[in-house]
């Protein structure tokens, strides 16, 4: 009786140490955790788009004429300009996608060749988005003029996509091409150093947390051919093919209201 | 005993059979792969030079060099295998056409002169605005540069680049040349053009005459001082104001001018490039380095003497809105007003910049 209750004190003395040595290894290890794990988790109040961690953005790419959906080769479109058509091909860049907050904006660089007559090219995803509250969305409709002037590049750049002008400087930001009702095909490919279409967009209508949101973005080509000038394809010209081209910037310049976020999903 | 010494001798005759054996192969795996052993670039020693700047991602290596060179004098970049970049870029015109106009792959006749190509990577380095290749500053690097007449309509005339990069990479020995290399055989419009401009980087053209007498190698001619003087004063020739002054051996400013060679240009120039009205009828300075080759002269190889230059510029500018205003000063006097021993002694002085070694340099001959 007597050795059994001296081991079990014993025993209750080696635990008790034991767990102690116990606390003061973790001690040394980790400190406490602070008390706000994320200050996002505890933000109920926000308007946009909120990355509680380090997340992933999908991006899917619409294309429409106004309040018209945009279809290939098949349904007509008119223009204020005068101009009614088909259209055949839409290629152009993304840049620059940044997400904008109150407290900050990142730069996702990300440099994109979007096809509309191909479904894998309308939709791409950018990693390493940093946890953030984000009210804002801007994106460049073409390269930056870094990328533009300086050096060869791989992936989306690459000259063998045929955006790119080799006999002038620097790449083509937009491919609009199609044929008129008149039987005239046209083919405005537009570029530049200067002129560069920054286009921004409002998130604040939303409310959505997410670590890997899909967000759609819709382009509205009426606004390349109307806003605020109204292009007119006889007057100036169903081709542009060069930057130097008055034309071209008569389009550059309304490139700058195209584009709209129509939803996120979480 | 007898037997093992046999069995032994038979294994250490097997060891080193097998072993002749393997070299051969291994050596001919070990020439396509990946080398980034640096091109030992020589740069010239004269007063003035200077290094250029290279890009960090294609810097100079031996084997970038070669497969450049390779692809320079190849016929495959052309849509239909009937020319190579040394088409209308020949080693003894100093890299340029001795045609006014040359042909494209298809008997198309072209617009301007083909570009005589020598000292070119110093543009990257002095010319800081972004136009700075072809006669129009179309191109601002050599990397750029080097695609575009492989897809021009009037030049290789290939559709696009796509079955150019099918071609080479079908072809048996490219793949294994660009793994050398770049370390990758996937052959790319990137590599493609960073290997052409690593051949164009090493185009150095520095031994001509007026080299030699700035080494102390050889005394000038009395004619060729007193066309350098010419060449140098304001007065006189005012050649130095776009074609550098003597500290400078490049004899270019690799900027752009209006020369003054028509009232009304009928091509552009760097406003095709620009946009911008001031830059109508402005063409790329030539260097004034391997005239002896590289006739007939100007963007439109209008002129097919030194002489006739000389007297475009004696007494021939047109005056135009964005005339330089350099030539333009001369115009009150009707131009230069030089007499014909100033003309002789600076044709001497012009004469004394051709490289005679660098149209014969084995080192940029087809491989």
């Amino acid at each position: 009786m007597k050795i059994v209750s001296i081991s079990i004190k014993n025993i209750s003395l080696l635990v008790l140490f034991a767990g102690l040595l116990l606390v003061s290894c973790r001690d040394k290890e980790s400190p406490p955790p602070s008390p706000s794990i994320n200050k996002y988790d505890t933000i109920s109040n926000f308007q946009g788009l909120l990355v509680p961690t380090n997340g992933k953005l999908k991006v899917k790419v619409s294309y429409v004429f106004g309040n018209n959906p945009v279809e290939l080769n098949t349904q007509f479109y008119n223009t204020i300009g005068g101009d009614t058509f088909t259209i055949s091909l839409i290629r152009h860049y993304f840049s620059n996608l940044t997400l904008i907050g109150e407290e900050k904006s990142i730069n996702l660089g990300n440099y994109q060749l979007i096809n509309a007559a191909e479904e894998p090219g309308k939709s791409f995803e950018i990693s390493g988005v940093q946890a953030g509250v984000y009210n804002q969305l801007s994106l460049v409709i073409g390269v930056d003029s870094v990328r533009n002037s300086s050096g060869l590049q791989e992936g989306a750049l690459d000259p063998a996509y045929g955006m790119f002008w080799t006999w002038a400087t620097g790449y083509i930001f937009f491919k609009l091409e199609g044929r008129t009702t008149q039987n005239q095909t046209f083919g405005l490919h537009v570029g530049s150093n200067t002129i560069i279409p920054i286009n921004t967009a409002s998130l604040s209508q939303f409310k959505i947390k997410s670590t890997s949101p899909t967000l759609t973005i819709a382009i509205d080509l009426k606004e390349m051919l109307e806003g605020p000038y109204n292009y007119s394809l006889p007057k100036d010209g169903h081709n542009i093919h060069s930057p130097s081209d008055p034309s071209n910037n008569l389009i550059l310049n309304n490139m700058k209201d195209m584009i709209k976020v129509i939803s996120i999903e979480g | 005993m007898k037997n093992s010494v046999v069995v032994i001798l038979f294994l250490s005759l097997l060891v080193s059979y097998s072993a002749c054996k393997k070299e051969p192969v291994e050596t001919k795996e070990d020439n396509y792969a990946y080398d980034p052993t640096p091109f030992d670039l020589k740069l010239p020693t004269n007063l003035g030079w200077t290094s250029f700047p290279i890009p960090s991602d294609n810097p100079l290596t031996n084997a970038g060099v070669s497969l450049g060179r390779k692809l320079f004098y190849d016929q495959i970049l052309s849509s239909n295998g009937t020319q190579s970049c040394a088409t209308c870029h020949q080693q003894a015109f100093g890299f340029t056409d001795p045609n006014q106009f040359s042909l494209g792959a298809l008997g198309q006749v072209g617009e301007r002169h083909s570009m005589p190509l020598f000292n070119l990577a110093w543009a990257e380095k002095y010319n800081l605005s972004g136009h700075r290749f072809f006669w129009d500053g179309g191109a601002n690097d050599l990397e750029r540069q080097a695609l575009g007449p492989i897809i021009n309509p009037i030049e290789m005339s290939n559709p696009s680049l796509v079955p150019v990069l099918e071609r080479l990479q079908e072809h048996s020995e490219y793949p294994k040349l660009f793994n050398k290399a770049f370390g990758s055989d996937s052959i790319t419009s990137v590599k493609l053009a960073k290997a052409l401009a690593q051949f164009e980087r090493t185009l150095i053209s520095s031994n001509s005459p007026w080299d030699k007498a700035e080494r102390r190698q050889r005394l000038r001619t009395q004619s060729e001082i007193n066309g350098m003087q010419i060449f140098v004063s304001e007065e006189k020739g005012d050649c130095f104001h776009c074609h550098g002054n003597l500290s400078s051996p490049f004899f270019t400013d690799y900027l752009f001018h209006n020369n003054g060679l028509d009232a009304n240009p009928k091509d552009p120039g760097l406003f095709r490039i620009t946009g911008n009205p001031a830059d109508f009828g402005k063409f790329k300075t030539s260097s004034l380095r391997n005239l002896a080759f590289t006739a007939p002269y100007m963007h439109d190889g209008r002129f097919k003497t030194i002489m006739e230059v000389i007297e475009f510029y004696n007494s021939g500018a047109k005056i135009s809105q964005t005339l330089d205003p350099n030539i333009a000063k001369h115009q009150k006097e009707g131009g230069l007003n030089l007499t014909p021993q100033e003309k002789m002694d600076l044709h001497n002085f012009l004469l004394s910049l051709s490289d005679s070694s660098f149209i014969s340099n084995p080192q940029f001959s087809k491989p």
